[in-house]
C-alpha cells in the first residue's frame, strides 16, 4: 500500500517537474542583445567583403606587401632586440663601477640610526664609463654628517642584494691608513664606525658617523 | 519510472536539414554575408538560450554565442563549411553542437562554479515572473507563491545537475527539442537521451519535493489547517 503511494507521489512529482520545465522554458525565452548582431555583422563585412583572402582581420592589411613580410620582420626585430639586450648585459657585467657611485649607493641604504639593519641593495643605475680607475679611496663627507669610504678589496661588481651594517670600533691609525682624514695623535683611543657587509660576507664600505664617537681602547 | 520518449518521438521529428537549411548552407559555402546574418537571425535565440542554461550566466552566454558564430565565419573564410552535412542534421543542431563544445571548453578553462544568480536574479527575470503571475492573479495567491518559489528552486537544481543530464534537460525540457534532435546534437542514441531525461527529472523531482515540503508546511500554517498528505510526507521524511 505504502509502495503504491510512494510510486504515485513520485509520478506526481515528475509530472510537476515537467509542467514547471515547460513554464520555465516559456519564461526564459530571451534573445542576445542587438549589439551582438551588429558586432557580428561588422566582423562578417570585414572578413568576407574587404579581404578576399579571408586572413585574420588584423593581419596582412597592407596591400602590395607579401603575407610573410610582417611576421618575418617582427621575428627579425625581436631577434635583434634580444641580441642587443644580451650584449648590453654582457658588457655591463664586465664594466667596472666607479667607486664614488658605489659609495653613494651604499650610503643611501645606511639608516640614520646607529643600529645594525638589513636593506635592499641600491640599483647602480646610469653607470658611466670610468676614465680613472682605482684611484686611492678618499672619504666623502655627506650631508647626513658621516664619512664613507669604499674598501679597496671589495668587489663592487658583485651585487649581492642585501647589506648588513655592523657597528664596530677601529683604531685611528687604521682609519687613517684607509684614507680617512684623521690625525692619529691619540693612539689609545678608538673610534666607532659602521662597517657595511654584503651578504657574501665581504666588507663593502666603512662609514664614519659625525661627530666622531671616541672610546678608550680596552687593554 | 516514466518513459515519455515514445510520445515525444512522434512529435514533429526533424533529424535532417530542410530545403531551407540546404540552401542556406550552400550560400554559406559561397561566403555570402547575408546568408551568415540570416543564419544568425534564425538560430540566435536557440544558441543563446542553450548557452545561458548551460553556463548560468547571461554575459557568458552572449560571449559564447558570439564565439559560435565566429567559428562559422572562420569556417566560411577557410572554406571548410563543407564539413556540415545536411543529411546528418540541421543547421541548428550543427550550431548547438558547436555551442556545446564551447560551453564545455569554457567550463574546463575557468573551472568556475555555475553562477545561477546571474540568470534568475536579473530584473528581466523578475519582470517575466511578474507578468506571468499578473495574468493569473485571480488564482490562489498561495499556489502562485509556491509556483514562484518552485521555479526558482527548479532552476537552481537544473544548474546543479551533472553536465550530461543538464544538457538533456536544457535541450528537451526547456528548449523543447525532440529526443532525436537532441541525440544528434549530443552525439548519442535516443535511448540515452531518454534515460538521461528520466534520471534528470527524478533528481529534480526529489529536490523539488524536499524544498516543497517547507512551502507546503508554510501554506498549511497560513491556511490554518493541516493537509494530511503533507503531514504524512513530513513524517515519512523525518523518519
Amino acid at each position: 500500500m505504502s509502495e503504491q503511494r510512494s510510486t504515485r507521489t513520485e509520478n506526481e512529482a515528475v509530472s510537476r517537474v515537467e509542467r514547471l520545465l515547460g513554464l520555465l522554458g516559456e519564461l526564459t525565452q530571451r534573445d542576445p542583445s542587438p549589439a551582438l548582431r551588429e558586432r557580428l555583422r561588422a566582423l562578417a563585412a570585414q572578413r568576407l567583403r574587404e579581404d578576399p583572402g579571408c586572413a585574420a582581420p588584423d593581419v596582412g592589411k597592407a596591400r602590395g606587401m607579401p603575407a610573410w613580410f610582417k611576421p618575418a620582420f617582427a621575428a627579425l626585430l625581436l631577434g635583434a632586440t634580444g641580441l642587443a639586450g644580451v650584449l648590453v648585459a654582457h658588457f655591463r657585467a664586465h664594466e667596472p663601477v666607479s667607486g664614488d657611485r658605489a659609495v653613494k649607493g651604499i650610503r643611501s641604504v645606511i639608516s640614520p640610526e646607529n643600529k645594525p639593519n638589513v636593506a635592499f641593495a641600491p640599483q647602480f643605475a646610469g653607470r658611466r664609463p670610468e676614465v680613472h680607475r682605482r684611484q686611492p679611496a678618499r672619504a666623502q663627507a655627506t650631508s647626513t654628517g658621516r664619512m664613507t669610504i669604499q674598501l679597496p678589496y671589495s668587489n663592487s661588481a658583485i651585487e649581492t642584494g642585501t647589506y648588513t651594517t655592523l657597528r664596530v670600533s677601529m683604531s685611528q691609525s687604521d682609519l687613517e691608513s684607509l684614507g680617512f682624514p684623521i690625525n692619529a695623535t691619540i693612539h689609545d683611543r678608538r673610534i666607532a664606525v659602521e662597517l657595511t657587509l654584503g651578504d657574501d660576507g665581504l666588507p663593502r664600505a666603512i662609514s664614519l658617523p659625525l661627530p666622531l664617537e671616541v672610546m678608550k681602547e680596552k687593554k | 519510472m516514466r518513459w515519455s520518449w515514445i510520445s515525444r518521438k512522434a512529435k514533429g521529428s526533424r533529424n535532417t536539414a530542410t530545403s531551407d537549411d540546404v540552401e542556406l548552407a550552400e550560400r554559406l559555402k559561397q561566403r555570402d554575408e547575408r546568408a551568415f546574418l540570416r543564419l544568425y537571425d534564425l538560430h540566435r535565440s536557440s544558441v543563446f538560450r542553450f548557452l545561458m542554461h548551460m553556463t548560468g550566466s547571461i554575459a557568458a552566454a552572449e560571449e559564447l554565442t558570439q564565439e559560435v558564430f565566429v567559428v562559422i565565419l572562420d569556417a566560411m573564410c577557410a572554406e571548410k563549411f563543407g564539413q556540415f552535412d545536411p543529411r546528418k542534421g540541421t543547421l541548428e543542431g550543427y550550431l548547438l553542437g558547436i555551442a556545446r563544445n564551447l560551453a564545455r571548453a569554457e567550463q574546463r578553462r575557468t573551472r568556475r562554479l555555475v553562477s545561477f544568480d546571474n540568470v534568475i536574479e536579473t530584473p528581466e527575470w523578475e519582470r517575466l515572473l511578474s507578468a506571468f503571475f499578473e495574468e493569473r492573479r485571480k488564482q490562489d495567491v498561495l499556489a502562485l507563491m509556491a509556483t514562484r518559489s518552485e521555479l526558482r528552486v527548479l532552476y537552481r537544481a537544473i544548474l546543479e545537475l551533472p553536465e550530461q543530464y543538464r544538457e538533456a534537460i536544457v535541450l528537451c525540457g526547456l528548449q523543447e527539442k525532440n529526443y532525436r534532435d537532441a541525440a544528434i546534437i549530443l552525439q548519442c542514441s535516443e535511448g540515452t537521451i531518454a534515460s538521461r531525461m528520466n534520471r534528470a527529472k527524478t533528481i529534480l523531482a526529489a529536490k523539488l519535493r524536499r524544498s516543497g515540503l517547507c512551502a507546503a508546511a508554510a501554506s498549511t500554517i497560513l491556511r490554518g489547517k493541516e493537509d494530511p498528505d503533507v503531514r504524512a510526507e513530513i513524517n515519512a521524511n523525518g523518519k
